[in-house]
């Protein structure tokens, strides 16, 4: 394992306990690219689209719950 | 409290992940690559839409929590679904290729929109939430999407440079 992303983590760790290393683990293999930009560029799109996706069900759902009419 | 704890640090981990050298790019064998202009906007594109996305949960559980009543989260988490609405189409301009999506006026005015309405709602006071640690918490989750907003700014900026710097080195 990369040395740096092991020293990345303990500062994690260290700073916000469990929680920030859940962020951080959810974003860490976006930052690490392969070698091939098409690949890099797609998956970065699919992960893109995948989390505003989520974000727009997840706010739709919460209005709905409480009533509240949304725009999104 | 768990979630909002993780959203005050974002700014840290934005520090860690958009700062110089973290993002990495290596061949099969662990080699250092240089990671291209437009690898970079996508890729920072690909965490705003995840920081956004984490904002979004860490706003519902704060409201959940009473921390928040419903009525204080409803505008953030209103803004918070808009951009994530509106970057839909910024990623589908994005997925055209530098050539045509960095001269795109549509990509400079949705970043700047949500630089100039995050930060707007965090000054505005509209959101009613006394607890200055709070309202500080919250703020600094939209400071956190405002900030790589920024950088995506610059990136696109960046790419536009090069591009234009290759066209005259070309004549």
């Amino acid at each position: 394992m990369n040395p740096k992303f092991i020293e990345e983590l303990i500062q994690l760790i260290t700073l916000g306990g469990s929680t920030a290393v859940d962020l951080y683990l959810k974003l860490e293999p976006l930052v690490h690219l392969g070698p091939d930009e098409k690949a890099n560029i797609a998956k970065a799109i699919v992960a893109s689209d995948s989390a505003d996706e989520d974000s727009k069900k997840t706010v739709r759902e919460w209005m709905a719950l409480r009533g509240y009419s949304t725009n999104v | 409290m768990r979630k909002r704890r993780i959203l005050s640090l974002a700014p840290v981990l934005l520090l860690l992940l958009i700062g110089t050298g973290c993002l990495r790019k290596t061949d099969a064998f662990g080699a250092k690559l240089a990671i291209s202009p437009w690898e970079r906007v996508m890729t920072h594109n690909a965490m705003f839409s995840q920081l956004n996305n984490d904002a979004i949960k860490g706003t519902i559980g704060v409201a959940q929590s009473g921390i928040i009543t419903d009525q204080q989260a409803r505008p953030i988490l209103e803004w918070e679904g808009q951009v994530s609405k509106d970057h839909e189409t910024v990623t589908a301009i994005l997925a055209k290729g530098p050539e045509v999506a960095a001269n795109d006026p549509a990509l400079r005015g949705f970043f700047e929109q949500v630089r100039t309405s995050g930060i707007e709602l965090v000054t505005s006071g509209g959101i009613g939430i006394k607890n200055p640690r709070t309202q500080q918490s919250l703020s600094q989750d939209i400071q956190s999407i405002v900030n790589i907003a920024e950088a995506l700014l610059s990136d696109i900026e960046a790419v536009k440079a090069a591009r234009a710097s290759a066209q005259t080195g070309g004549q």
